[in-house]
């Protein structure tokens, strides 16, 4: 399934938001780091398939988030909610710097349930940066690669498979949203 | 950048794959054994990636594989070019080539004689996660055998592979006939 190009987002100032987090640290997500629960399995697929592609020694897997309220003004979301006529589930801004992969995966998330119950969930992304050759997101058959800035899509369904990784000489930034339907 | 053709008519890239499986190719990137870093067009690009964060880092890492005798004749009679030389490289998961053009010791033996032109192969089935860029173009899902012809030798290019199984692909060299 490929992802739906919704639209160029022009209300949020996305060069604001991308040199703001040039200059913050963000939290990163390693192979084997410790940021999720996990607690009834549900992250064991992924761990297990990256495992046997031989991620867990390539030292490779890295990606850092960045939060709104934590790391970036939250008006970003509630312009986003407005742009896409949502309620914001969970939303945060991921950077891949080069060399640097989110291999295949799909988002997993312990308070999953938590959201379902308030409705049906939608999963959207959107190029906050001005792309560089060589950074590359993919969801399920859609490849993304110098997407202009701005750019917003709507996946398959929140679940999609999904991975991105970098090869050029800039960090990758790219806008991550969960919202509810209104 | 432009679509040649399958060559899956040419060689059984399926078997060819199967073989290199079984090899343990010449590790290239940060673990490179051999030293190429005395070419100053090489050390430049060096200090390209160092600055984008890429020094003393893992992630830079590639096999070459030598060609299985007939492979480059085969594919250059189709092409009706003459080969400079043929090669394949194999990025496995989690690794990369960070963007690069190529640089060879040899470059000005090679313009003497013509202007290159430069190839690359598809070679094994579409795996989802390989990504090879050239110039502006990202090649995902290729289907095997698929040929393409760049717009330059020395184009700038990357490799990547945040899939399951390792990524291959055919890089070819010759002159029009």
């Amino acid at each position: 399934m490929k992802a739906t190009f919704i639209g160029n987002c022009k209300t949020i100032d996305w060069q604001s938001l991308v040199n703001d987090l040039l200059t913050k640290e963000g939290d990163a997500r390693t192979f084997g780091g410790n940021f999720y629960h996990n607690t009834d399995g549900r992250f064991d697929e992924v761990i297990s398939l990256w495992k046997t592609a031989g991620y867990d020694k390539s030292g490779t897997v890295e990606w850092i988030n960045y939060y709104p309220g934590k790391h970036f003004d939250s008006s970003v979301i509630k312009l986003f909610e407005e742009y896409t006529n949502t309620t914001c589930a969970r939303a945060w801004v991921s950077k891949i710097r080069p060399g640097r992969y989110a291999p295949y995966h799909m988002d997993i998330d312990d308070d999953e349930e938590l959201y379902l119950s308030k409705g049906e969930l939608v999963r959207y992304t959107a190029h906050p940066g001005i792309s560089e050759r060589g950074q590359v997101l993919i969801v399920e058959d859609s490849l993304f690669h110098l997407e202009e800035q701005g750019n917003v899509y709507m996946w398959p369904n929140h679940r999609a498979w999904h991975a991105g990784g970098n090869c050029s000489f800039k960090p990758k930034f790219l806008f991550n949203f969960l919202g509810i339907k209104k | 950048m432009k679509l040649i053709g399958n060559s899956s008519h040419i060689i059984d890239w399926s078997a060819l794959v199967a073989v290199l499986k079984t090899q343990t190719g010449r590790s290239r990137g940060s673990k490179q054994e051999d030293d190429i870093h005395h070419n100053p067009k090489v050390a430049e690009l060096r200090k390209t990636w160092i600055d984008a964060g890429y020094e003393d880092d893992e992630s830079v890492g590639w096999l070459d594989y030598d060609v299985p005798t007939g492979v480059v004749e085969n594919i250059s009679n189709w092409l009706n070019i003459t080969p400079i030389g043929g090669w394949i490289t194999s990025v496995p998961p989690g690794y990369c080539v960070p963007w690069h053009y190529d640089i060879t010791d040899d470059e000005e033996d090679i313009l003497a004689k013509g202007t290159p032109i430069r190839f690359t192969c598809h070679i094994d089935k579409p795996q989802w996660g390989q990504v090879f860029v050239l110039g502006d173009h990202a090649f995902h899902m290729e289907e095997q055998g698929n040929f393409y012809q760049w717009a330059d030798w020395q184009e700038w290019h990357g490799g990547m592979n945040m899939g399951l199984t390792p990524k291959f692909l055919f890089n070819l060299m010759g002159y029009a006939k």
